[in-house]
């Protein structure tokens, strides 16, 4: 579903691998990349934490940029999901980043994607988006006793 | 002969020819320089016949340095055109489709852009456009905008790299 835009990045000169996951750092999808789901879960976690923590202060972040494993990680953030690439080098840095913002908007444009990505996101029944509680969550809430 | 002795200066993408004046049969030459001259053609350069003799870049400019010594070849030509800037219809096409997004500053934005750059557009790489757009994407406040002026431009590149 997403392995054409996901290629599209591998594709690049000094690209390991790529992978995306939803934002409870559930991997949805790799490529090119020979490590463990576990791995990647932890990294997605990782990276979701260093942008809730600037998210807490208020600041905008979409992309965040390190090294792991000797290699060159670059997540950037959408609203329900991350994509995260591993680099060999930084050395295509600016081809790499265009090419990653590209590929954010193909992705969330694909309408089947951004389904499979919803029921990734979060249980709907328990989320609260609004900050109250009206009658119809309190009468949910209730039956789940 | 003090012209023939002059240090001829050259890099990988000069291209040289034989020698009108001096045969390779009246030296004596090594295994190697023959190689080397059975490759000289006018029309390949340095870069190709070290490529051709799997030989380093620096083991086959020594070996040119030497047999320029032997006067058995000439510099044809040492063309920077080898060099493969970014010809100006690109630079053309990226200032129209700037000018679509940000207006009429987009020639200022661009020119300075590349001064920024310390390159021209005469003597810019091609490695260098994705920096180059990078740049200028930055110059692009609306984000749906900068992403389309970013996905025409990622086009153009996959069709010129």
């Amino acid at each position: 579903m997403s392995q054409r835009w996901l290629q599209e990045i591998v594709n690049l000169d000094g690209v390991e691998g790529v992978f995306i996951a939803s934002n409870r750092a559930k991997v949805i999808d790799k490529i090119g990349l020979d490590l463990k789901d576990s791995q990647l879960e932890a990294l997605s976690l990782r990276i979701l934490r260093i942008i809730a923590g600037y998210h807490i202060k208020s600041q905008k972040v979409n992309e965040v940029e390190f090294y792991w494993q000797n290699l060159y990680v670059i997540g950037k953030v959408a609203s329900e999901f991350i994509l995260v690439t591993f680099c060999k080098t930084p050395k295509v840095l600016s081809l790499l980043r265009i090419t990653l913002n590209v590929t954010m908007a193909n992705i969330l444009e694909d309408k089947k994607f951004i389904k499979v990505i919803k029921d990734h996101v979060a249980d709907r029944v328990f989320s609260l988006e609004k900050g109250e509680i009206d009658e119809s969550e309190k009468n949910l809430i209730s039956k789940l006793k | 002969m003090e012209d023939l002795n002059k240090k001829v200066e050259f890099n990988e993408n000069a291209v040289f020819a034989l020698s009108k004046s001096k045969s390779p049969s009246e030296v004596t030459l090594r295994s190697a320089e023959w190689a080397v001259i059975t490759q000289i053609d006018g029309h390949k350069t340095v870069k190709d016949i070290s490529n051709l003799l799997s030989m380093g870049n620096d083991e086959a400019i020594g070996l040119f340095h030497e047999l320029i010594k032997k006067e058995l070849i000439e510099l044809q030509s040492m063309d920077e055109e080898k060099m493969d800037y970014i010809p100006a219809d690109f630079f053309n096409m990226l200032e129209a489709e700037l000018t679509k997004v940000i207006g009429p500053v987009a020639p200022l934005i661009l020119d300075d852009t590349i001064m920024e750059m310390d390159t021209t557009k005469d003597h810019c790489l091609p490695e260098r456009i994705p920096e180059l757009i990078e740049m200028l994407s930055e110059e692009i406040v609306d984000s749906e905008k900068k992403v389309k002026f970013q996905q025409i431009m990622l086009n153009q590149l996959k069709g010129m790299m």
